[in-house]
């Protein structure tokens, strides 16, 4: 094989966990892997409007890891800005965007009103880009440029999520998305990569180690049961997509084995309950244990007293709702959905409890909460934090330091260089430098804008 | 007489900074890794907390000029340091469990090392300082983009005690080699029992 060059510019999600967005370029063609929003901090609305380092309009591909909007948040600005090519991504994660962009274009329009400027994109940009949208699933290599073919292989982060492998010239290259906390209760574990030649990959829990899984369950089973003995609320702040679908299916167990009261809990996002419809379609990309128990005839998404609170007044309803209760609602930091009229009606009184679940970005109400304030502004107003605070990182959907380590260690013999991206800088600078250390491998934590050049 | 290339006569800096570093910009790490660096480099053991943050990366530095690096731990285990307090054990060659917590780890610390550097920190840090000031330790501030250095020059202005053997100074190399200067005239002054 003749050596080829490709350049690879980290065009977002370098030095955050969000904004994923990736350029590969051939002398023939140019694929972009994700489009994602960064959210949380300060400067995420800036770079969100911001042009694209690259023409909309020359890139043929854009290949799409999972559906949070993280990693598909502005593929609606992608097309409007002139993008004209193919998408590409798993069948679940086509539908999952369907919802994650319908409610992504309600938020992007209340913020533009709210600000007084145009909005990031319209409803035609997201029904122009899902007319460019094909899927491919699992396990499938396919030609998707003359000069690029994806395989592509179970993360094991959300439903449908998946690695790419890019295959040119002989050799693979690996966007990897965001990787599963492994073995997580619904889906399957993420696959090995042994031979990688390029490794793009995330660092969330970078610097740090969840506790372990065997806990997870006990602390949401004390958490629960410490709301039930003080009658008080149970917030928990949930992602809809994964998050309130695990929680849902440990709760389901919980109860199933006699471990917590049945106590009434309600799911009160509109979208989170369209997910979970979703989900139960798509059982073959569960875990072997949980498909077991579904064949057994167990509902995992469903138990008594469980109310899905769609519409708004359903929601308001559950302030009049007796106690001890349970209420998931979005979003999952706290920077937006109804989850913020509950934190403001529950949060001053210490007999409740906010229990989080998951990552909380930079600046966001959740990291504030997660990190200790007594005070927080929610929509203007002042809310003390009196209630309990729990966290529980087992329930993370990212892998921990260990287990991103142990991931790249199964391909370290081919691997020529691994490019840590999606994470705050500590996280990522850590990693690479275990990487470097311990493996002996060229490891990186690129900047926004670096250009690469990999030999192929 | 100290020399600094001799294994049982080297000097031993602790370097003190915040086990969270939050959003300091990369920059910052760097600096941490240069100063870990700068202390093998300069012939020194480097003494640290057992912590995340500002200490492990100049562990990190010292490592990789293949210098000695030590830990003190706040817990009485390595079960407790990793399970309880969730601290590293990478980058450091022994750790000390001391099990005396944080405050009387700091204690234990600055007073196995030959002088305190102090870079940006918080609470602990200011302790580390305090400690350090109080038994007359020779003490280098780091300057740079954080204001821990300016939080200690108030303390000192307003405290009601001199402490002559306090350097300022925001280039790595040189607060080291300083520092190591400041210790060699206060071994020479107390002179050896033993040669």
């Amino acid at each position: 094989m003749i050596k080829k060059n490709l350049t690879l510019t980290f065009c977002g999600g370098t030095g955050s966990v969000t904004g994923a967005n990736f350029l590969l370029e051939s002398d023939q063609s140019k694929i972009l892997i994700d489009c994602g929003m960064e959210q949380g901090t300060t400067v995420a609305d800036s770079f969100n409007h911001r042009e694209f380092m690259f023409d909309p309009a020359v890139i043929q591909v854009l290949l799409i890891t999972h559906a949070h909007i993280d990693h598909v948040g502005r593929i609606p600005k992608l097309v409007k800005d002139g993008f004209r090519g193919v998408i590409y991504s798993t069948p679940e994660t086509r539908e999952l965007s369907i919802l994650m962009l319908e409610d992504a274009l309600k938020l992007t329009t209340q913020d533009a009103v709210r600000h007084e400027r145009k909005p990031l994109y319209d409803s035609d940009d997201v029904r122009r880009s899902f007319s460019l949208w094909k899927t491919i699933p699992y396990h499938q290599k396919t030609r998707i440029t003359p000069d690029f073919e994806v395989y592509l292989k179970d993360a094991g982060h959300v439903l449908g999520s998946c690695m790419y492998e890019v295959l040119y010239n002989g050799k693979k290259i690996v966007f990897t998305g965001d990787l599963g906390n492994s073995p997580t209760p619904l889906l399957k574990d993420t696959e090995d990569i042994t031979d990688a030649d390029y490794l793009i990959m995330e660092s969330v829990y970078g610097d740090r180690n969840h506790e372990s899984k065997e806990d997870r369950r006990a602390k949401l089973e004390d958490v629960i049961e410490d709301a039930i003995l003080k009658k008080g609320v149970l917030m928990i702040p949930s992602f809809s997509l994964e998050k309130t679908q695990v929680i849902l299916y440990e709760i389901n167990e919980l109860i199933e084995e006699g471990r917590v009261q049945s106590i009434p809990v309600y799911i009160d996002s509109p979208l989170a309950i369209k997910i979970t419809e979703i989900y139960k379609r798509y059982p073959v990309d569960f875990n072997p244990r949980t498909r077991a128990l579904i064949k057994k005839g167990d509902d995992i998404f469903n138990f008594p007293k469980l109310h899905f609170t769609e519409t708004s007044d359903e929601s308001k309803a559950i302030l009049h709702t007796p106690n001890p209760k349970i209420i998931i609602a979005g979003s999952g930091m706290s920077n937006g959905g109804r989850i913020m009229h509950h934190e403001i009606n529950y949060l001053g009184n210490p007999q409740n409890t906010l229990l989080l679940a998951g990552y909380q970005a930079v600046n966001t109400i959740g990291r504030q909460i997660r990190d200790g304030a007594k005070n927080i502004s929610i929509f203007g107003q002042q809310v003390q934090v009196n209630a309990r605070i729990e966290h529980i990182d087992g329930y993370s959907s990212h892998k921990d330091s260990e287990h991103l380590f142990q991931f790249v260690e199964n391909t370290a013999d081919t691997v020529k260089g691994v490019f840590v991206a999606m994470g705050e800088p500590k996280s990522s600078m850590f990693l690479v430098q275990k990487l470097r250390d311990y493996l002996a491998i060229e490891a990186y934590a690129p900047k926004e804008g670096d250009k690469v050049n990999l030999e192929c | 007489m100290i020399n600094g290339k001799h294994g049982t006569n080297k000097i031993k800096i602790c370097l003190s900074g915040s086990a969270d570093m939050g959003f300091l910009p990369p920059e910052d790490y760097e600096k941490a890794k240069e100063l870990g660096r700068e202390v093998a480099r300069q012939g020194c053991v480097l003494v640290t907390g057992a912590t995340t943050g500002f200490p492990l990366w100049a562990a990190m530095g010292a490592k990789e000029e293949h210098g000695t690096s030590i830990g003190f731990s706040p817990a009485y285990s390595e079960r407790e340091h990793i399970e309880g307090y969730r601290l590293p054990v990478d980058y450091m060659d022994i750790i000390v469990y001391t099990g005396f917590g944080y405050t009387g780890r700091d204690l234990l610390l600055t007073r196995s090392s030959d002088a305190v550097i102090i870079g940006p920190g918080r609470i602990g840090t200011i302790h580390e300082f305090t400690v350090a000031y109080e038994d007359n330790k020779p003490i280098g501030i780091l300057r740079g983009d954080w204001d821990t250095d300016e939080v200690i020059e108030t303390i000192i202005a307003k405290s009601h005690k001199v402490n002559p053997k306090i350097i300022f100074h925001e280039n790595p190399r040189e607060l080291v080699r300083l520092v190591m200067e400041m210790v060699k005239a206060d071994k020479t002054d107390r002179r050896k029992l033993y040669f």
